[in-house]
């Protein structure tokens, strides 16, 4: 599917949560597996060495285990604002599987989309918006455009023109002190 | 009189920085490669995989600019870190949706689809203090 027909949002995370404090928000994870077939051994590995340290580290997310016969291993997980997901483990290996557990506990929980922005505040500015108007003189409210005061050009450095006429001046008034083409050529 | 003018404005700065209050601040930031204007409580979404657990408290060192209502500080390229500091919780560690990548060639029976998923973060900014 092209990115313009997919579901979109904006970056959003659950309440406040980061403001004060951070809270977990993965809540209960279901973890249903075999106890005789192949495609749940890396489920049962992981309940037997990796399982207890998970929840050593997590006291507050809460894990069932639902062995289930016959069935393929699955991973379901429940998040404080009421999302659920499920995810199949299916011949997974340990490692993985604790690689995608860690990757849920770090989720907030909202539904993953293509996001429009990368950015998310709720003020916007804090100088104001620029406009046209900013910093430039009240007078020109009352000013009629367009106007010839305000729009001649800033006296600047001599331009190369009004040097050398400048000069040719000087020269056919007599007095052959080209000194502004002198200075130039110095330089 | 240009000087006067710079160093009353200069003086203006330095007693708005001295008092207690200058009001609510934004910096920009550069971080993951892209320069970011923040504000405190925003969220920010970057494009890597930050090393920091969920719930730790960063502290962002390269700040090119500060500013507030009335005055906008801006460092050559960074402000040094006595002057700011910008601090950020990371709040939330995922990956994208699934990005397609699919291609072909053309009356060659070549054809290839792949999923792709990229690691993301999001950070929620706590604080920007002036003279922390």
């Amino acid at each position: 599917m092209p990115s313009r027909v997919t579901p979109s949002s904006y970056l959003r995370n659950v309440l406040q949560n980061g403001v004060g404090r951070y809270v977990c928000q993965l809540q209960r994870v279901t973890l249903s597996f075999c106890k005789s077939t192949n495609p749940s051994r890396g489920a049962r590995d992981f309940i037997e060495n990796h399982l207890l340290e998970f929840t050593r580290n997590n006291p507050g997310v809460v894990i069932y285990l639902d062995p289930k016969r016959h069935h393929s291993p699955k991973l379901c997980v429940e998040y404080l604002n009421g999302r659920t997901e499920t995810m199949s483990i299916d011949r997974y290996p340990a490692e993985d599987i604790c690689q995608w557990l860690d990757h849920f506990r770090t989720r907030s929980g909202v539904q993953i989309n293509r996001l429009r922005k990368n950015w998310h505040t709720d003020t916007p500015s804090i100088q104001g918006t620029w406009t046209p108007a900013t910093n430039r003189p009240t007078s020109w409210n009352v000013t009629e455009f367009p106007c010839q005061e305000i729009s001649r050009r800033l006296p600047d450095k001599e331009t190369a023109t009004e040097r050398i006429l400048s000069a040719a001046k000087a020269l056919r008034e007599g007095s052959p002190t080209n000194a502004a083409i002198g200075k130039e050529t110095e330089l | 009189d240009e000087t006067s003018e710079s160093s009353e404005l200069v003086e203006k700065v330095n007693s708005q920085l001295n008092s207690e209050d200058v009001g609510r601040l934004f910096a920009v930031v550069h971080l993951g490669g892209l320069q970011r204007k923040v504000t405190t409580e925003d969220l920010i979404l970057v494009g890597k995989r930050i090393e920091a657990d969920v719930g730790d408290r960063i502290i962002l060192n390269k700040v090119l600019l500060v500013g507030s209502k009335d005055f906008t500080l801006l460092g050559r390229p960074v402000l040094h870190q006595d002057v700011v500091k910008v601090e950020a919780t990371v709040v939330e560690k995922t990956l994208t949706r699934p990005i397609i990548r699919s291609y072909y060639r053309r009356r060659k029976k070549f054809r290839r689809f792949k999923l792709q998923r990229f690691p993301q973060s999001v950070l929620r900014i706590n604080s920007i203090q002036l003279n922390p």
